[in-house]
């Protein structure tokens, strides 16, 4: 556990340095600084304090460091005090914004109601439930060795880790061959494949296969 | 009249497209390490529901406030339509998650729904983070150099060449920036074994067209300049293509570095390795390009 929260701490490390160094790397040459598009703002354009929108008034505060720092930026003073430095004007959204934020509500609604739903709907048992299921019936011979398909699923309402399977080889009562196998993890209602190899013919020999251990995540 | 207004029309819907890359890249560039970061995935696999619920509402009230004072939408910072817009972000981050985390083979059909939406509410904080600040990672209509500065104040090869130089020097840098934290970890290796043949040059395509959106849709700095020039190599499609084999060859130097790949590695593994790794570094190396 400790080993994935080191990794995940370092990966947000990097991706918080990557702007920071960007934004150092952008302010280390001001002068630079000089193709910054000025788009005059459009008549009846008022301030933002004065927006029908009900959104705007409540959640933008005012920001007259940025109308200041904008209006060095472009070298002169705009005619309005309150207009804005660019393109973007407050007001209602337009249709291409409406279209935007109507599927975006529809993707997170289904979002949340997928969730919900497969909250509510769950069926299985509480704990891991992990079963062994060998397909003797599918066997295929390779070059000498007999291939023995194999599932092991967890129908269970929790996930498992390191799940350890013991397969026995019997000649009736007697184990002539033993193996084992340890599967990394196993979601909820998950299932993993694989082959057991054994150079004994599984159609004169029983076999067994079991859960030795599991852990939790 | 009905000319004016199909041009406004037209261009409420450019905009917004904009917006939405603009949104995009910097939800990609917060995010894709932690889309690469196999932990994340087992996470997602293994949350409750109403745990999913949580990240989901986690990721909304974080963008809500994000937003407010950065946001992803031209003009100055800050969003005029906080409430709205944290829902795009959180939407926009869930849909390149999905995205993302198919091409990746990390959702497949057949998943079960709650793993589907375990992965996707864990994605979905990171890159909502991202597309919410993205303002303020790279601002918009912003350059270091000024309108075609590299080609017109020297003139001629000259300053055509510094310009190559710049563009695939800066790609390099932001490349190496995103791939070099990335090509030591087991998970490159791991979605190679993983990631059906077919779905590599859906890959790459995907690079790609992220590549060009950041620099020459997403109207960050330079965008039009960049659009302007014409040396043979700075032509849009011409220097997405020429940065992603950049980004690529970065990404062989990191895999080579780290040991991931040698002389003796298969020519397949090799190359899945590098166009797996070459999804971020074609983003680093795009923010890359954006930065100088």
């Amino acid at each position: 556990m400790a080993r994935w929260r080191d990794r995940m701490l370092a990966r947000f490390s990097i991706v918080v340095a990557l702007p920071v160094a960007l934004a150092a790397f952008r302010g280390a040459v001001p002068a630079a600084r000089t193709t910054r598009r000025s788009v005059l703002p459009e008549p009846g354009v008022g301030r933002r304090e004065s927006m029908p929108d009900g959104e705007a008034g409540s959640g933008t505060p005012h920001r007259p460091d940025i109308d200041a720092r904008t209006r060095d930026r472009d070298g002169g003073e705009r005619s309005t005090p309150g207009d804005l430095p660019t393109g973007k004007q407050p007001g209602p959204r337009n249709a291409a914004e409406w279209t935007t934020l109507g599927i975006s509500a529809v993707i997170v609604a289904t979002l949340v109601a997928t969730a919900v739903y497969e909250h509510l709907a769950r069926t299985e048992p509480s704990g891991a439930w992990v079963s062994v299921r060998v397909d003797v019936a599918r066997a295929e011979q390779r070059a000498g060795l007999f291939y023995i398909p194999f599932t092991v699923a967890n129908t269970g309402g929790e996930p498992a880790e390191n799940v350890a399977v013991v397969f026995e080889v019997k000649r009736g009562e007697e184990t002539v061959e033993e193996s084992t196998t340890e599967v990394a993890f196993l979601p909820n209602s998950g299932s993993t494949a694989g082959e057991l190899v054994t150079a004994l013919d599984p159609a004169a020999h029983t076999i067994e296969a079991r859960v030795a251990t599991l852990q939790f995540p | 009249m009905r000319d004016v207004a199909g041009r406004a029309e037209g261009g409420e819907w450019a905009r917004e497209t904009d917006d939405l890359l603009r949104g995009l890249t910097g939800g990609f560039l917060i995010g894709i390490p932690l889309m690469y970061t196999m932990e994340t995935w087992w996470i997602g696999e293994t949350l409750s529901m109403p745990h999913a619920l949580v990240f989901l509402l986690l990721a909304y009230a974080l963008n809500f406030g994000f937003v407010a004072f950065a946001g992803f939408r031209g003009g100055e910072a800050g969003s005029h339509h906080p409430f709205g817009d944290a829902l795009e972000a959180t939407a926009l981050a869930a849909v390149a998650a999905a995205v993302t985390l198919a091409l990746l083979h990390q959702l497949a059909p057949g998943d079960p729904l709650d793993v589907v939406v375990g992965r996707i509410a864990v994605e979905t904080v990171p890159i909502s983070l991202g597309i919410s600040v993205a303002n303020h990672i790279l601002a918009p209509r912003e350059t270091r150099i000024g309108s075609g500065e590299g080609e017109k104040a020297l003139g001629g090869g000259e300053g055509t060449a510094r310009a190559i130089a710049i563009d695939l020097g800066a790609s390099f840098g932001g490349a190496l920036f995103l791939s070099f934290s990335i090509a030591p970890t087991e998970e490159v290796p791991l979605l190679v074994t993983e990631v059906p043949t077919l779905y590599l040059p859906a890959v790459i395509l995907f690079s790609l067209a992220l590549s060009y959106g950041i620099v020459f849709e997403a109207g960050f700095g330079g965008q039009d300049r960049r659009r302007g020039t014409t040396g043979p190599f700075q032509r849009p499609l011409t220097e997405t293509v020429a940065a992603y084999v950049v980004s690529l060859l970065t990404c062989a130097g990191t895999l080579f570095l780290f040991g991931q790949i040698d002389a003796g590695t298969d020519w397949y593994v090799a190359y899945a390795q590098i166009v797996v790794l070459g999804l971020p570094a074609a983003i680093g190396g795009a923010a890359g390009r954006l930065a100088v």
